[in-house]
């Protein structure tokens, strides 16, 4: 006999927070017809969106093996959005005990058959069970990976039931996996010959390999290897540099391959960094963090003919701070418009993209206007924030970049070069940095609250939040 | 293991994998890993054995990277008890080292020095590096930054900022606001009258300027007004629009840069 679950526990079978919160609004009873319970089972048939029903029913009978989902809706989520609905209802107490349908009797008796059973017939229970062949059971594997088996995006394919959709997902999947083998090859071929090699120096060896991945549709990845591509020879130490990046950009194409065997954030995030993109739909759908953001700084770099922007939002308070990176693009060198100025701040929502952290988002909906906040986010010491980083990285050790906000003083090293440096640490800034004079000239040799970028390359400035005024470098 | 021989550990690991790379792995065997460094995901393939252990390697490199030491510092510049110039003014003064209407800069820099604030710290690289060309804006720049236009040609010597000023050579421009007119009623007059008589030609409009910066206050929003009000004539648009644009700038400029009330 199940024991009713509590809205709560419910949720937190959600398989991640978009699930959770897609499921929410679904959780009324007008969405549902026929919806009922017994002992051991709710079933019900969702019918507020499309014209067929979805077929909902959730097994509670088994208290070792956890809930049991089946929906006849295309998405591959278990549960899904409508189990987590049917069982929300079912807590909320909107399910009243009724006779089973025929489809949930129908499937509830093939698993306690199963069960019964204790044999090795699963295959042979599926075969003989006339199901739809999109109908997904819950007890084959949740989740094949796109690249390592099925059609599956990050966002769930809703409309998934149209075969031309299915089949094209399927080849862009097949594209990038031949595409991300290719990378792999070309890498494990620079290894073998060494990095000492003439080719290496080339920069039609990089371009061919970038232009690859981009048919290939891993156009994040192909700006990575332009990316690299410019570290070849710009210092004596340049063989470390591009052995990392190389080693990383491996690292992805062997994860890209194999999602399923890792956690679905990271897995998410795999799939980002390789180049699969998102719906915005789907990460607004997801359960938003609600604070006061500061707009602490903005940086620009163009990529492949577009110019990326990102911003970073830091949380109001003291330390230490959430950090959010938010990106725009401005195709064929149009200026990316800025949506909130540096040194104010915003009341509101941010919602997540999926990631091995939780970094990229997007501003969702905000409350009131945007008001000054000239001191910036709360300053760390500088071993927190590379503290903070190597964190970051072990999340996601493809980073590129990491956001900071220290209180330091600009030191010089000789050569013209410059650190920042407090009682903890230095770090160097950037060497493509112009416009120290300025930092030194604010701060004067005391401290001063600099928030930037921290990459392979270097601390990047970007915003000083000095007295009354948040200067833009 | 502590932080330290793990560091030394991934040190070694790491130039052990560099020097093969740069070789390359058909020309140097590789050698078995040191331990906890072994490859995630074993290969047969030694470049791709490789690439397995120096991936892990990077990312234990970059995730434990900790803050270099700390170089002795510059001496500080001593704390200026002035109160800082207003993020408004700062702007004003920032949209004139763009070159808009910059026939305002003497009076910035006047009213500046007379209401007791400090100079944007921002803004002066760029107003020092200005100076090297132009003496008497040196004079007028140091003569606010104090103490801090020296510190920081010493600072960073590569801007190649003198420690002190130049000299203003005879007859260059004194860098000084105009003085007001005998009769700044008269002027507005007059300039109202070169709209009406198609005379404010973009050809004439470097001497209204020069009438509008130097008029008295008092009277800027009964030129404003007027600007408004001038009949519109192609050849005199221009002209008006420029002159609009320094009147209400000073406007602006007179509002932010008055002394603190004490």
């Amino acid at each position: 006999m199940a024991v009713r679950p509590t809205h709560d526990q419910v949720l937190l079978l959600a398989p991640d927070r978009s699930a959770a919160a897609a499921a929410l609004p679904l959780a009324v009873p007008s969405a549902w017809s026929a919806a009922g319970c017994d002992d051991g089972a709710v079933w019900g048939a969702y019918i507020a969106t499309s014209a067929e029903p979805y077929n909902v029913a959730v097994d509670l009978s088994d208290d070792i093996g956890g809930p049991a989902y089946r929906c006849s809706c295309p998405s591959r989520k278990i549960p899904c959005k409508h189990a987590l609905a049917l069982l929300l209802l079912y807590a909320d107490g909107h399910v009243t005990p009724a006779r089973r349908l025929p489809f949930a009797a129908a499937w509830l008796q093939r698993r306690a058959a199963r069960r019964g059973d204790e044999s090795e017939s699963d295959a042979d229970a599926e075969a003989l069970a006339p199901v739809p062949s999109h109908d997904g059971d819950e007890t084959t594997s949740a989740d094949d990976g796109a690249l390592g088996g099925g059609a599956r995006s990050p966002n769930p394919p809703f409309d998934g039931g149209d075969p031309q959709r299915q089949k094209r997902q399927f080849e862009r999947a097949e594209r990038m996996r031949a595409g991300l083998q290719e990378l792999d090859r070309w890498l494990a071929d620079r290894i073998r010959v060494g990095l000492a090699a003439s080719e290496l120096s080339d920069i039609e060896t990089w371009d061919r390999l970038a232009a690859r991945l981009v048919d290939a549709q891993c156009g994040a990845l192909a700006n990575r290897v332009r990316r690299v591509a410019t570290r070849v020879g710009s210092h004596p130490h340049w063989h470390e540099d591009v052995l990392e990046e190389m080693a990383l950009m491996h690292a992805l194409a062997v994860g890209a391959q194999r999602t399923s065997a890792l956690a679905s954030q990271l897995a998410e995030g795999v799939h980002i960094a390789t180049g699969l993109t998102v719906a915005k739909d789907d990460v607004l759908a997801g359960v938003p963090s609600t604070a006061t953001w500061i707009i602490a700084g903005e940086s620009r770099t163009r990529e492949d003919r577009i110019t990326v922007q990102r911003t970073w939002l830091a949380s109001a308070g003291p330390a230490p701070v959430t950090w959010a990176m938010v990106l725009a693009f401005g195709a064929f060198g149009n200026e990316v418009t800025t949506e909130h100025a540096v040194g104010t701040a915003i009341e509101g929502d941010l919602h997540w993209y999926p990631g091995g952290i939780a970094l990229r988002a997007i501003v969702g909906r905000t409350t009131g206007d945007p008001t000054p906040a000239v001191a910036g986010p709360a300053p760390t010491t500088i071993a927190d924030a590379t503290q903070a980083y190597g964190w970051a990285l072990a999340g996601e050790p493809w980073l590129e970049r990491y956001p900071m906000c220290v209180a330091a003083v600009p030191a010089p090293i000789g050569n013209g070069r410059w650190v920042i440096t407090d009682t903890t640490g230095a770090l160097p800034v950037a060497s493509g940095f112009t416009r120290m004079a300025e930092v030194v000239a604010v701060s004067g040799g005391h401290p001063v609250r600099i928030m930037g970028e921290w990459s392979a390359e270097g601390f990047l400035p970007l915003t000083l939040f000095a007295g009354d005024q948040a200067v833009v470098l | 293991m502590s932080a330290e021989s793990l560091g030394a550990s991934a040190r070694s690991e790491w130039s052990t994998l560099v020097t093969i790379a740069v070789l390359g792995t058909d020309r140097r065997p590789l050698p078995r890993a040191a331990p906890g460094w072994e490859s995630p995901v074993p290969a047969d393939d030694p470049a791709v054995e490789l690439l397995n252990r120096a991936a892990a390697v990077a990312t234990a490199r970059r995730s434990g990277m900790r803050p270099g030491r700390s170089p002795s510092l510059i001496e500080p510049v001593p704390v200026d008890p002035r109160p800082m110039c207003p993020p408004a003014a700062a702007a004003q003064l920032t949209r004139m080292l763009a070159g808009q209407h910059d026939i305002l800069m003497p009076e910035w820099f006047a009213r500046c020095r007379a209401a007791g604030f400090q100079l944007p710290l921002h803004l002066l690289p760029a107003l020092l590096l200005r100076g090297r060309r132009n003496p008497a804006l040196d004079i007028a720049v140091r003569a606010i930054a104090g103490a801090r236009a020296a510190w920081l040609a010493e600072a960073m010597p590569e801007l190649r900022i003198r420690p002190t000023p130049g000299t203003v050579p005879v007859g260059a421009d004194p860098f000084l606001p105009p003085g007001p007119p005998p009769d700044s009623g008269a002027v507005v007059s007059a300039i109202v009258e070169t709209f009406l008589d198609r005379s404010a030609t973009w050809a004439a409009v470097g001497q209204i300027r020069l009438a509008v910066a130097a008029l008295d206050p008092t009277w800027l929003p009964t030129l404003i007004l007027e600007l408004n009000r001038a009949p519109f004539h192609a050849m005199t648009e221009r002209t008006r629009v420029e002159l609009l644009g320094v009147a209400q700038l000073r406007t602006e400029m007179l509002a932010v840069l008055t002394p603190a009330a004490a």
